[in-house]
């Protein structure tokens, strides 16, 4: 099978999260404390957003005491592939490790021809 | 003020009071408890739930204070009590046909305690104003929840029947809700337990009512809703008149241990027994 043929299929094959599949599901983010961002804390199915909003007040631990609930509509919401290569690329080029780039000599003879040869290694490897 | 500064006559009509609120909460709760498990959806099953554990800390909140001048402990006063002793609403008793039956029974129901229990906060009794304060915080959410559904159940034409079925059976059994006796009326506000007379609360509940009616999606009659309930009950519930149902709710409700053995007194020897052989 050719890269070309791969490429059609991965764009006529529906999309992870359709809009079908995730419709009246809603995730209910949460804020602790104040000043803390809302976090994501459970998923949960409603009619509309008033409804969910609604039902998170009592579907969240209330003994924590909760400051501030978020709901937002998963069909609002888009989400990648598990396993999508433009998400993971590969960890194994050296390229994309600091340890890639030659940035100074080991055991340099003195401090001002390391950092030249650090100078020098910024331009030729970019 | 506290409790025992009014004179004697009229605790005693506090306490009559206190009894409505807390067996009107004692029965909504067991009525409610029904739909653990069976909610709707799962969502709406842990709400209704936790209204059940709300409705069952209110009731012991109002138990806590009869309980001070009563030789009884709470638990044989929210059991142990015969059907003619019971003051709640015969709103709260039948068991719940449907959901819309549920929310239109909340509806009424939050609505109503929602004025009566603001009255008593707004009272010049501290130790029940407390109270009725912890009751509001949670009674606001019960409110919203039967606001709400109302406005999702109007969606359909389905679903609006059964929303004009419900309130047609609901109506007519609300109407003694603020049907107390008229000495306790005017005993308690001029005492100062509630601020505002019955009618008064009764007039502002009613209005709320129908112009939440009125205002929903849904098609029904506002001044139908207004005549139902200025109408005198045909049973009172506030006066001990109740049905077979609550014979059989109390039926199901498991008996005490005083009530089991009534001649056993020692039953703290039994719990201490029970934890050493790590009975739950």
């Amino acid at each position: 099978m050719s890269d070309e043929q791969s490429a059609d299929e991965r764009e006529e094959e529906p999309p992870y999260d359709s809009q079908k599949k995730q419709k009246g599901m809603f995730d209910v983010y949460v804020q602790w404390k104040r000043g803390e961002p809302h976090k994501h804390e459970e998923s949960i199915r409603a009619s509309d957003l008033g409804t969910a909003l609604m039902l998170a007040k009592r579907n969240v631990d209330v003994r924590l005491g909760p400051l501030s609930l978020r709901v937002v509509p998963r069909t609002a919401t888009k989400t990648t592939k598990l396993g999508d290569p433009t998400v993971t690329p590969g960890t194994d080029r050296t390229y994309r490790n600091v340890q890639g780039y030659p940035t100074k000599e080991i055991n340099p003879p003195n401090k001002e021809e390391s950092d030249k040869s650090i100078e020098q290694s910024q331009f030729t490897e970019s | 003020m506290t409790l025992a500064d009014i004179p004697a006559e009229v605790r005693d009509d506090a306490v009559q009071l206190l009894y409505a609120l807390a067996d009107d909460e004692l029965i909504m709760a067991n009525r409610l408890s029904r739909w653990v498990g069976s909610g709707p959806t799962l969502e709406e099953d842990n709400t209704l739930s936790s209204f059940v554990q709300d409705e069952l800390g209110h009731a012991r909140l109002w138990l806590e204070v009869i309980a001070e001048s009563d030789e009884r402990s709470i638990t044989a006063l929210a059991q142990n009590r015969p059907p003619e002793e019971r003051r709640h609403t015969l709103l709260v008793e039948p068991d719940h046909e449907s959901f819309a039956d549920t929310i239109v029974r909340n509806f009424l129901y939050d609505f109503a305690e929602y004025r009566l229990v603001q009255a008593i906060r707004d009272g010049d009794v501290n130790e029940l104003a407390a109270r009725a304060e912890v009751i509001l915080k949670e009674e606001h959410f019960h409110r919203e929840h039967a606001e709400q559904w109302l406005r999702v159940m109007s969606a359909t034409d389905e679903s609006q029947e059964k929303l004009r079925t419900a309130l047609d059976a609901n109506l007519p059994r609300a109407r003694d809700y603020f049907a107390f006796e008229d000495k306790l009326d005017e005993r308690l506000t001029d005492a100062g337990v509630i601020d505002g007379d019955f009618a008064a609360l009764e007039d502002a509940w009613i209005d709320e009512v129908a112009s939440t009616v009125e205002a929903s999606p849904f098609d029904y009659d506002a001044d139908r809703v207004r005549e139902t309930l200025w109408e005198a009950p045909a049973n009172n519930g506030r006066a001990g008149e109740h049905t077979e149902t609550l014979t059989e709710i109390l039926d199901n409700i498991y008996p005490t241990r005083e009530e089991l053995y009534p001649d056993h007194t020692d039953f703290d020897a039994d719990i201490r027994y029970e934890e050493k052989i790590g009975l739950e």
